[in-house]
């Protein structure tokens, strides 16, 4: 072949985006994906609303309250979002239809993340966009900025927890094994990890059954690990912890538990298990 | 240049082998028809063909490309209907074809195209999960001829096709080839190979059993159609054998049966017998082709066994490799 690297790496791009649009069109016509986000753009409204009937409505406490929703839902927003990203097409068989096209598996992956992160950001957009028109009628002060800033964080978990979703669908042949996988990943390290007391347990395992004492910041690197956590972490970026005491600390100096590197944690967990999950599905053998 | 070879390819799943040391060459410009039994392995070797499948040794040049380093410059100039073609559920007709089009970067208008596979314009715009299987096929159909490809691989391309669906089929693969294009296609019937093919190769459990054009296969095997007719009682002195075609005749009490090689035959057969007796049943079985086909996909497969082998028990059809 005569065409140079940059070529052929242009040419892929390309084509994930065509994959992407298409992946796109098919995606949003699904009633069951609209009625995932109708339940989260309902309850991020119904908070916000709520933020209003308090003594001192303001903006910052409103966004506050819907964050903790907003970790647990829109996880799982994205997981049913993407766990048929692949496998879907492998089980129905159309990905032979996809794949007699001149498309690399890398494209199709790649195009497969961006239109189901597209997807769930859509949710988020609607949601924010309501927000932001109940903020401007119902609060005395609409501080758009802050919304901004954290429509950015919440972008980074839509990713992560989209890419890792992708990922895993791209390993699975089937619906079953997909799904599994995904609300599993969810379930581990968003409902358990984050609400359930896993790192609690991490902690009883080390200082209880093995009486090691680790210290704080051992804990929340647990902790911040899971991409949940991670999100949770960064907020401490656009609320201040004096105000909200309900944010789990930064328990010290350490650079791997501070906000900024949650960031990067969340960044590697958008890429990292989506390069081995297009590892994996490379070598599948379909058909 | 060959349009398509394959040299020694072998795929195994586990200690399964279905498709065993594979040599197969499709000329350019030629109608190739990939024929075979449900099972045999056509298309593991159509998907090995498209990179699904990684070969487990051996090799193929598709175009010029081999299969496993240049896939996706073999996939740039090759049209596919895949196996059992399934749609976007909720993408509809035009937008398939659309998609391809990006795929294959090139321009191309739908409806020129639906045009072609008769789907009709009502049915485009609907979400293509609502389909029927044959308008499924025509739109997958449709999808390959997306950038007028070089070379067109149909797996079983008929199926799920109405006689008049079939009909259209042919006409469009003759009219692709017309224009230059190779057409390489597997199917599990006959006669849709015989009426449009320049060449065959007939697959069973993983190996070629013969290849050629079907005027060349023909003449390689001995027997006819069998031709049975039941008469009140076989009269004498038919000399049945004198007719031109006739291979065989078995009289039996109120019986006969003739082989033949030619179709005109048995109608003569037919008429002799009935001038002279009452016919009461004509039971016309297989034409030459399929007794053909079933020669190699049935019947020599065991007669081989015997004569490599000499076993007293014919082992399992799977567990025949490593012959060669």
């Amino acid at each position: 072949m005569s065409e140079s690297m940059s070529d052929s790496t242009s040419d892929a791009l390309a084509d994930a985006l065509v994959v992407a649009r298409r992946d796109f069109t098919s995606a949003r016509r699904s009633k069951l994906l609209w009625g995932m986000i109708g339940i989260y753009v309902g309850f991020a409204a119904l908070l916000f609303w709520a933020g209003t009937t308090v003594d001192a409505p303001n903006v910052p406490d409103a966004l506050f309250n819907t964050m903790f929703l907003t970790t647990l839902l829109l996880p799982l927003v994205a997981v049913a979002a993407a766990y048929l990203a692949v496998a879907g097409e492998r089980e129905s068989g159309t990905v032979q239809f996809l794949l007699s096209h001149p498309v690399s598996r890398g494209s199709v992956v790649a195009g497969k993340f961006v239109s189901r992160t597209l997807m769930v950001l859509l949710a988020l957009a609607v949601s924010f966009v309501v927000g932001a028109v109940m903020a401007a009628t119902m609060y005395p002060e609409p501080t758009f900025g802050l919304f901004l800033r954290y429509a950015g964080l919440t972008t980074l978990l839509v990713g992560a927890y989209v890419g890792t979703t992708v990922a895993l669908s791209a390993t699975a042949a089937t619906r079953t094994r997909a799904i599994s996988l995904g609300v599993g990943f969810y379930f581990l390290t968003d409902v358990l990890w984050v609400f359930g007391g896993g790192t609690a347990a991490v902690r009883f395992v080390f200082e209880n059954l093995l009486a090691v004492s680790l210290g704080e910041t051992f804990y929340q690197f647990v902790f911040v690990l899971s991409p949940a956590g991670s999100y949770l972490n960064t907020e401490h970026l656009i609320f201040d912890a004096a105000n909200y005491p309900q944010l789990p600390p930064v328990a010290s100096d350490a650079f791997y538990v501070q906000p900024w590197f949650s960031i990067v944690i969340l960044l590697a967990w958008s890429l990292v298990p989506l390069a081995v999950g297009y590892w994996r599905f490379r070598g599948a053998q379909i058909g | 240049m060959d349009a398509l070879q394959t040299d020694d390819l072998t795929k195994r799943f586990g200690d399964l082998t279905a498709v065993e040391a594979l040599d197969l060459t499709v000329r350019d410009g030629e109608v190739f028809g990939f024929l075979g039994p449900n099972g045999a392995g056509k298309s593991t070797t159509i998907n090995t063909l498209l990179g699904f499948l990684t070969p487990s040794s051996g090799s193929a040049t598709v175009l010029g490309h081999d299969v496993e380093t240049e896939s996706l410059a073999v996939r740039e100039r090759v049209g596919v209907l895949p196996e059992g073609f399934t749609v976007y559920d909720r993408l509809t007709g035009r937008e398939h074809v659309a998609y391809a089009a990006d795929l294959k970067s090139v321009d191309a208008d739908p409806d020129r195209l639906l045009d072609r596979v008769g789907l009709e314009p009502e049915a485009r715009t609907r979400a293509a999960g609502g389909y029927s299987t044959g308008m499924c096929q025509r739109l997958a159909l449709a999808c390959a001829l997306v950038g007028d490809p070089d070379l067109l691989i149909l797996d079983e391309p008929s199926s799920g096709l109405d006689p008049t669906g079939m009909g259209e089929m042919r006409d469009l693969i003759r009219a692709e080839v017309a224009s230059g294009t190779t057409v390489f296609f597997s199917s599990h019937i006959l006669s849709e190979v015989e009426a449009v093919c320049d060449r065959v190769g007939i697959l069973v459990d993983g190996q070629l059993a013969a290849t050629g054009s079907l005027a060349a296969l023909r003449d390689e095997v001995a027997g006819g159609a069998p031709v049975s007719l039941a008469v009140d009682a076989v009269p004498d002195s038919l000399d049945l054998a004198s007719i031109d075609g006739v291979q065989s005749v078995e009289l039996g009490a109120e019986e006969i049966t003739c082989e033949v090689t030619r179709s005109a035959a048995k109608i003569e057969v037919i008429r002799r017998v009935d001038a002279v007796a009452e016919v009461r049943d004509v039971v016309s079985e297989a034409t030459s082709l399929e007794s053909l086909f079933e020669t190699y996909t049935g019947g020599e497969r065991v007669e081989s066994q015997a004569s490599e082998s000499g076993a007293p028990s014919e082992p399992p059809a799977a567990a025949t490799e490593g012959g060669r």
